[in-house]
């Protein structure tokens, strides 16, 4: 309603923006009624010792779709939006393959595709890539962050870490959080694909990049990019001076952290990357610049440093509370403590090959030629996709993310 | 139809493995193990689905974790049968129920049944256990799919025979050490018994008396009473075993009440609801009362045997009693002690009763 005002009505600018307030505050105070209420009493219960209790159930997905909202209202502010048809609309927030764990979509993206004549009849090649990439997405979901899920434990269980179990665990999660989420992503990706919709990407091996800066522009891409359309810019971003630049983005690395739960850990996660940003962005300001011959080493190093910086993050982000992180990072650095049994060798050995998988092999859209800007996918193979040996690949990997499914197997991100 | 043939070359991929799961079958749900070396997973509730159809028997062990350390050849040794053991850590009388009906259907002549009022406690139905796979028990469409249609089975199934082949056996035990693989009991006698080299270690008075400690503090003295009412113990009980015992007539049944440490019972008496004891002795006097109507139903009471009870160095906390005692109660119910007489049922409770009221623990 409020976004068919702004788009439609005649507004003072004081009207619009009042109108733009009542909409972004009502989208917050769902999401923070359903997320963020059990959090505030808790911490309200231990600042003032009242009793209160929260007990509410969090509906599957509502960061995702809130998220959607805000940008479609605050583009309409910005008089940014076309005049969609409330069908399409309807859609565009309900469409199921994205629904409980993303891509976040935006409007200008997938309404227009919505109503383009071709997406409403099946295209028998976008539905057989369709068909490949929810493959690939279930076996990574599967088999592979299903696979390494009970190592995790190693690292995260109610008893400290040594420090191999420590690193072991971290590491687990690292992979098992990004063959799970991104499995989802493509598995999302896919579905809407056989629907003749191109969703956009959202994980471009992150594990592969050489610095923070470049790891945000591979990890979940579409928050990358809400946070810095809909937050940091609005805040200022890099417009108000090299101070609040870095106050910009730490402000908005903690509140990414913040939206992804409601717990101190997720915010402590989002600082730690708001943290490693700034050390980013002042490298690339003050920081040396690296000779030729100095190239490769640095790059190999810098991928290094990255990766362990983002595994280190990831602790918090696991962690059920700031003390358990702290004494497993704590252990992370004590060498001393070393286990080594039977256990954390096979976990060691799963770490090492799913870590080969996230560094060398190609991913799902180099795999497919997924192009999302030009709307093309499997170029390679349109005339003859059977005889493509990916074909032949993707229904084993069906066949595989099939029989691999167990009952207790939920995304992680579902419950974001 | 190129879709068609993606899924095709799915479907294949899948049936391949199914028809693999199915030759194999390493829990030996369809038939006994052919020509490898049965491996067991130590979850009974697991292995029990196959153990009652890939083995002959003509006696049915049943209970909770107090009777888990026994072995089914001391059980034979003792009482002369031929036994199956189908005990399962932690299970509600609901569960041992459904479990007890299952292998039931493969007429054994007797069942032993170590039963204790923590069972009927609290006992869900079996589909509401989110752990137990009833289907698999069932053996309909759906527990034979998720056991044939899953990588899991297929992993197993493949180690089942690779294990055999001597170069592969070193790794096939450390990957069961590791925890990658879940059937890692090659004896079934020794499934889920106690090594005999940590018996010392694990039960004795302090650790008994560490149980009395932990129910001592106040977070932990709603754990000793939770859900503990008369009303609920009897209808679980009516349901679970009076009942199912009713229903079965051709079957005798050797029902046997383990000794608990007195540290229990004095947990009980200091930390619990003020009516948790009477609670508990009514219902105990109910349920030998109620049982000692049934004419298949033998009923042996060690509660009030306080040789084994006082004594905490046969514990290894407030309920759990040693293997060596497990061996002692079977060869009692072999010479015919601890019987409880039918005309007077309830006297051991009784018994015990005096001896709780005058327990003091030991300093």
């Amino acid at each position: 309603m409020i976004g068919s005002l702004l788009i439609r009505a005649k507004l003072s600018p004081a009207a619009r923006f009042a109108a733009l307030t009542a909409g972004v505050a009502g989208d917050l105070l769902v999401l923070g009624y359903f997320k963020y209420a059990g959090f505030l009493a808790a911490n309200l219960n231990a600042l003032v010792s009242t009793q209160l209790t929260v007990n509410i159930l969090l509906p599957v997905g509502i960061s995702f779709y809130t998220f959607t909202q805000i940008a479609f209202l605050v583009d309409a502010h910005r008089g940014e939006v076309a005049r969609y048809q409330l069908p399409y609309y309807a859609l565009f927030v309900t469409y199921f393959p994205h629904l409980i764990a993303g891509p976040i979509l935006h409007h200008k993206d997938v309404i227009p595709q919505f109503e383009q004549e071709r997406s409403k009849r099946p295209d028998p090649h976008l539905v057989r890539c369709g068909l490949i990439i929810f493959s690939i997405g279930l076996f990574k979901k599967t088999c592979i962050a299903d696979a390494i899920q009970p190592f995790v434990a190693l690292g995260f269980g109610p008893t400290p870490p040594s420090f191999d179990q420590a690193w072991i665990g971290a590491l687990a999660y690292t992979f098992q959080l990004y063959f799970d989420f991104s499995g989802y992503s493509d598995m999302a990706i896919g579905i809407s694909l056989m629907f003749g919709i191109f969703l956009p990407l959202n994980f471009n091996s992150p594990y592969k990049a050489k610095n923070i800066i470049d790891f945000w522009r591979r990890w979940h891409m579409t928050l990358s990019q809400f946070l810095r359309d809909y937050l940091y810019i609005p805040l200022g971003g890099n417009r108000r001076g090299i101070v609040l630049r870095y106050v910009n983005l730490m402000v908005t690395m903690a509140l990414g952290g913040l939206w992804h739960g409601a717990a101190w850990t997720f915010i402590a996660w989002g600082v730690l990357h708001g943290a490693y940003l700034c050390v980013n962005h002042a490298w690339n300001r003050y920081g040396p610049s690296i000779p030729p011959k100095l190239a490769g080493p640095a790059n190999i190093a810098a991928f290094a440093l990255t990766f362990l910086s983002v595994a280190v993050a990831w602790v918090f982000f696991r962690a059920d509370s700031i003390t358990s992180a702290i004494a497993i990072v704590s252990r992370m650095a004590r060498p001393d403590l070393f286990v080594y049994g039977d256990r954390e060798r096979l976990a060691a050995a799963y770490v090492i090959i799913f870590g080969l998988i996230a560094f060398l092999a190609p991913n799902t859209q180099q795999l497919l030629g997924y192009d999302h800007a030009s709307r093309k996918v499997g170029i390679s193979f349109a005339d003859n996709v059977t005889s493509s040996r990916l074909f032949y690949a993707a229904a084993c990997l069906l066949a595989f993310g099939i029989l691999g499914i167990q009952k207790h197997s939920e995304f992680i991100y579902f419950r974001f | 139809m190129t879709e068609a043939k993606f899924l095709v070359v799915a479907l294949c991929v899948i049936g391949v493995v199914a028809g693999f799961n199915f030759v194999v079958d390493p829990l030996q749900i369809f038939h006994p193990a052919r020509f490898y070396r049965p491996v067991y997973p130590s979850e009974e509730r697991m292995h029990n689905a196959g153990l009652i159809r890939s083995q002959t028997f003509d006696t049915v062990l049943m209970g909770d974790s107090i009777a888990l350390h026994v072995r089914s050849s001391e059980v034979d040794e003792h009482l002369g049968t031929h036994s199956v053991k189908l005990v399962m850590s932690g299970a509600a009388s609901r569960e041992q129920n459904f479990v007890l009906e299952v292998a039931l259907t493969r007429h054994p002549t007797r069942v032993l049944w170590e039963m204790n009022d923590s069972t009927f406690v609290d006992s869900p139905e079996i589909d509401a256990l989110p752990y137990f796979p009833a289907d698999l028990y069932r053996k309909n469409l759906k527990g034979m799919a998720g056991y044939l249609f899953n990588l899991e089975t297929g992993r197993e199934a493949a180690w089942s025979i690779l294990r055999s082949w001597k170069p592969l056996r070193r790794l096939s035990y450390a990957l069961m050490r590791a925890g990658y693989l879940k059937y890692d009991n090659n004896d079934l006698n020794e499934l889920n018994t106690f090594d005999p080299a940590l018996v010392a270690s694990s039960y004795n008075a302090k650790r008994s008396l560490a149980a009395y400690k932990y129910y001592s503090i106040p977070g932990n003295r709603q754990r000793l009473s939770a859900g503990y009412s008369y009303d609920a113990l009897v209808r679980n009980f009516e349901r679970d075993a009076f009942q199912f015992i009713q229903g079965h007539s051709d079957t005798n049944f050797t029902i046997y009440f383990a000794p608990f440490s007195m540290v229990q019972y004095a947990a009980m008496r200091d930390f619990g609801t003020p009516d948790m004891l009477s609670t508990f002795y009514r219902f105990n006097a109910y349920a030998l009362q109620r049982l000692a109507q049934l004419p298949n139903v033998t009923v042996f009471d060690f509660r009030d045997d306080s040789e084994i009870s006082h004594n905490l160095d046969n514990f290894a906390d407030a309920i759990h009693h040693s293997p060596a005692i497990g061996v002692l109660l079977l060869s009692r119910i072999a010479n015919g002690e601890n019987r409880v007489e039918k005309a007077d049922p309830a006297r051991s409770i009784e018994r015990l009763k005096r001896q709780i009221d005058a327990y003091t623990l030991p300093q």
